[in-house]
């Protein structure tokens, strides 16, 4: 097996220049591993995903969150090919997945948000079974089997029948089963979902490990600060469609705008708030239990001209606390928590 | 204080109702249903009008037989219905895990099991009022008393409550839906014939003298008869309602006492625990007797290239080689003893327990053809395995074929005993040669076997084709069913309903009277042949009483069996490349260059 930096490239080059549709583009621009262009999946009347677009370039890890029912599970089995009933262009490695979903499967390796387990088979009888589901030739299916197992530090499981796997083992024979045939995307639905820390952060290198090897990944995760810290880009999807999309920092840098601070003041009288509201930049002021959560636009005022503002105020400042900005606030911020 | 009233109400009940009046499923049960009823009661009517000879007044007082067909028809709708619609009562809560829930609500035990049969009993018992107007008819008719138009329908209203109860109990105490499904049957089907025995016991009907003057078939035909439905007679109707509400309180107060205690309990394969055990006995008699030598292991070979076939045979239980050996001989042994000891009874009674154990064996290898193939797809939903594989690089048509391959071999298997039986006939039929040859029997027996399958080559040949194009094509049905349904429960009862529905429900109507409906047929060669096309049962009967029988010249046998065959081989390859043409799109996976179907779930989890 050769899990390889430039296998990757070399094989996107290669699939994006056979198939017929990726277009001129080739030559020009690198084709993106992932190309999604104004996608829609419905259900009968439920309308799931509304018009989302993606690109992902090679060796990118793209994290989709979303709250339950946004579309992410279905946006990801379109990729994987196992949803037909979709408009709008998809594409993996510039194959239409539309027109060539079997030269598709070749380019992908999925992982549902369940784990599939065949109680009767063992680690290497699994591992065997899906190696000859994708076809490995049987001379190197012992090879590649020990590479993904050695990767996914499964070794020692071998023998051990996959049902007495714990759940954190379970996501790691996933992983090792997605690799065997040595995708250039990886589909990741909620890989984390259910583990226990140390599982978690054992995936989480693991991923890691996977990107270091240039390996395309998207991700779909409601553990957001495990996507904060592994994911190159993110998308935030709500009721089937994108309400951000882009660098972490971009995010951060888009809702920044939107700061609120937190202050205590020792001096407030009843017309404080009125006097806050005037300052530069204050969008809403609210009185809380304890505390004064003032809204500023960043564009037009900083939180050291706010502090400035209000010591001039003659305001004495017990406490002045800028709200951090993480993954959660990002993700409570941009979405309602509606579904499809 | 205020005093609180109860509040009269009946949640479960009425949730149950509206979730049954919210499915298409029972609309087109109830109309399939009342569609089989009513043309089967209008064939029963048109012979009693052939037989008055088209005059009113000789239809006077005839009503019975129809009263009778529609009572026992309505009986048998309730023995293959009603446990099929009531085994999942409580099963389907615990594998939702939602009956524990149930358990800590304000309603107790004993009235969740009560509305739970009541859910059940409901819709069986609209199935029942669809006969009214034919009893009215058939009561206008004459000939019919009014003991035995009460009698009629509180014997079925009975039966329902029987039948309810015991698909209760059974679903009360079992893991899964499928375990209940077998066991009520299986429970049904011993507890019956013992019911009508302490019936007749009651009623004095069986005195020794009356057992010893009796044939072995007769007696048996005595205890195992249906308890009679209609009767005019008072004393005995309550006696068999007796007979039926006493066991039907056992089994609620059996599952009342399952209900808790088993809420929790986990599901099991009753068929693998049964060999599971089995195999521990002989382990511990190999070690025993030889000290636990081992002449050959289970080693299992990884996968070759048909990773899907590998599993199923070699990974599954059920699958090995092993155990189908096993089924072999748990279905050879019986088969071997009855053939065996009813060597000695007359001709006609021989013929006749050999063809109803042919009957008996093809019934059991649909069954286990059925839950085999029906669960070779749902099993990959229930597991949640099937999206892997859909995302894999196999195609839909290999997956398809690499399962079915798998069922071939428990095709050949369930052939043997088939051809066994043909083979025994065929010898029988020639007058048992080379019974009398002492110990060279063993050698002059089969030779005599081969022998007599020369004589009877129509027969033999026509028996023989009938495993090899219905087997597969039950197979192919089955599978078919497997793919499109997205539990196995569902999928078993449709596909049992559409195989016994198609293939068994003739013979039973004609139960008692196949000789005289094979000779009708008989006389008329082009009815004979669209009726056995329309059912295959009709082939193997006119191939059992006509071709064994005499009633046919040899040459029409061919020829019947040669329609019958290329037609139904035609079906099932027909259905076999429709499959697998279609496989992707079964499957539910995405299909290049086809317009966009509704999508199908491919694992029981929705996505998101």
């Amino acid at each position: 097996m050769s899990i390889d930096d430039t296998s990757q490239a070399g094989n996107t080059l290669e699939n994006g220049n056979a198939d017929r549709d990726a277009g001129s583009t080739a030559d020009t621009a690198p084709t993106p591993v992932v190309s999604i262009e104004n996608l829609h999946v419905r259900y009968g009347d439920i309308h799931a995903v509304r018009g989302i677009s993606i690109e992902i370039p090679a060796g990118e890890v793209y994290g989709f969150i979303g709250p339950n029912g946004a579309g992410k599970s279905s946006t990801i089995k379109v990729l994987a090919t196992l949803i037909g009933n979709y408009s709008g262009s998809v594409r993996v490695n510039g194959i239409d997945v539309e027109r060539h979903p079997q030269r598709v499967r070749e380019q992908i390796g999925y992982m549902p948000d369940f784990f599939g387990v065949y109680e009767d088979l063992n680690v290497r009888e699994y591992l065997h079974f899906f190696a000859a589901a994708y076809r490995i030739p049987r001379k190197q299916r012992k090879t590649v089997i020990d590479d993904v197992l050695e990767l996914t530090d499964l070794k020692h499981k071998i023998a051990d029948q996959v049902d007495s796997l714990s759940r954190g083992m379970k996501q790691r024979l996933a992983l090792a089963r997605v690799l065997l045939h040595d995708p250039d995307l990886l589909l990741l639905d909620e890989p984390a979902s259910g583990l226990d820390p140390r599982a978690r952060i054992e995936v989480r290198e693991l991923l890691k490990a996977l990107t270091e090897m240039g390996k395309t990944i998207l991700i779909s995760s409601h553990i957001l600060h495990e996507l904060a810290h592994l994911c190159t880009r993110i998308g935030i999807i709500e009721t089937g469609q994108m309400v951000a999309q882009g660098s972490l920092e971009e995010i951060y840098r888009q809702l920044q705008l939107m700061r609120v601070v937190h202050v205590q003041l020792t001096n407030a009288d009843e017309s404080v708030l009125d006097r806050i509201q005037q300052i530069e930049g204050v969008t809403d002021v609210e009185a809380q239990a304890d505390r004064i959560a003032i809204q500023l636009r960043e564009d037009h005022a900083a939180v050291e001209d706010l502090h400035d503002a209000l010591v001039s105020m003659g305001l004495r400042i017990h406490m002045f606390q800028p709200e951090a900005m993480d993954m959660e606030t990002a993700f409570m911020k941009l979405t309602e928590g509606r579904t499809a | 204080m205020t005093r609180r009233w109860p509040q009269f109400g009946l949640p479960l009940l009425t949730k149950e109702l509206i979730e049954q009046a919210a499915r298409r499923r029972t609309y087109f049960v109830r109309l399939l249903y009342a569609s089989l009823l009513f043309l089967l009661t209008y064939w029963q009517f048109q012979r009693i009008l052939a037989r008055s000879g088209q005059s009113n007044l000789a239809m006077l007082g005839k009503g019975t037989d129809m009263f009778d067909q529609v009572v026992n028809l309505q009986f048998l709708g309730i023995v293959l219905f009603l446990p099929a619609l009531a085994c999942g009562a409580i099963t389907s809560e615990k594998e939702r895990d939602s009956l524990t829930m149930l358990l800590v609500t304000r309603l107790g035990p004993t009235t969740i099991l009560l509305e739970k049969l009541l859910g059940r009993l409901v819709p069986m018992f609209t199935f029942q009022l669809l006969s009214l107007p034919l009893l009215a008819f058939a009561y206008s008719l004459g000939g019919i008393s009014t003991v035995e138009l009460v009698s009629g329908i509180s014997m079925l209203f009975a039966s329902c409550v029987f039948v309810g109860s015991l698909a209760i109990m059974c679903s009360s105490w079992c893991g899964s839906t499928v375990s209940a499904f077998v066991g009520t049957y299986a429970i049904g089907l011993l507890s019956y014939p013992v019911l009508a025995f302490v019936s007749r016991l009651f009623l004095g009907l069986v005195g020794a003298t009356g057992v010893l003057t009796r044939t072995t078939t007769a007696v048996l035909y005595q205890v195992t008869v249906p308890i009679e439905l209609t009767t005019d007679d008072l004393g005995r109707l309550f006696v068999q309602l007796g007979a039926l509400l006493i066991p039907s309180l056992l089994w609620l107060i059996l599952a009342r006492l399952f209900l808790v205690r088993r809420a929790q309990v986990s599901r099991r394969n009753l068929i693998l625990t049964f060999f599971r055990r089995l195999d521990g006995f002989f382990y511990w008699l190999n070690d025993v007797t030889t000290g636990g030598v081992v002449l050959v292991r289970d080693d299992v070979a990884l996968p070759d290239d048909h990773p899907i076939t590998w599993r199923e045979t070699q990974k599954k239980t059920l699958g090995t080689t092993r155990y189908l050996v096993r089924v072999l001989v748990s279905i050879e042994t019986p088969l071997f003893l009855v053939l065996a000891a009813v060597a000695g009874m007359a001709y006609r009674t021989r013929l006749g327990v050999a063809a109803e154990s042919l009957y008996v064996v093809w019934a059991l290898a649909v069954m286990l053809i059925a839950v085999q193939a029906t669960s070779l797809f749902t099993s990959e939903r229930s597991h949640q395995t099937i999206d892997l594989l859909l995302a894999s690089s196999m195609t839909g048509r290999e997956i398809i074929q690499q399962k079915h391959r798998s069922l071939r071999r428990l095709i050949y298997v369930l052939v043997v005993p088939l051809v066994t039986i043909y083979l025994f006939e065929c010898w029988f039929a020639m007058g048992t040669p080379g019974l009398e040859d002492g110990s060279a029997a063993l050698f002059t027996v089969p030779l005599a076997t081969v022998v007599a399958t020369h004589h009877h080559f129509d027969y033999f040949l026509c028996s023989v084709l009938s495993a090899v194009v219905y087997l597969p094509l039950c197979s192919w049905i089955a599978l078919f069913v497997g793919i499109r349904s997205r539990s196995q429960v569902r999928s078993l009862m449709l596909t049992l309903l559409v195989l016994f529905g198609w293939a068994f429900l003739p013979v039973l109507i004609a139960a008692g009277q196949t000789e005289r409906l094979v000779a009708m047929l008989l006389e008329r060669p082009p009815l004979a042949l669209v009726a056995s096309l329309c059912s295959p049962s009709i082939i193997i009967l006119i191939n059992e009483l006509g071709g064994l029988g005499g009633m046919l010249e040899g040459g029409d046998l061919l020829w019947y069996a040669a329609c019958n065959f290329a037609a139904y081989g035609l079906a099932g390859w027909m259905l076999r490349r429709y499959c697998l043409a279609h496989a992707d799109r079964l499957l539910g996976r995405h299909v290049p260059g086809e317009s966009h179907p509704a999508p199908m779930m491919t694992s029981t989890k929705k996505p998101t």
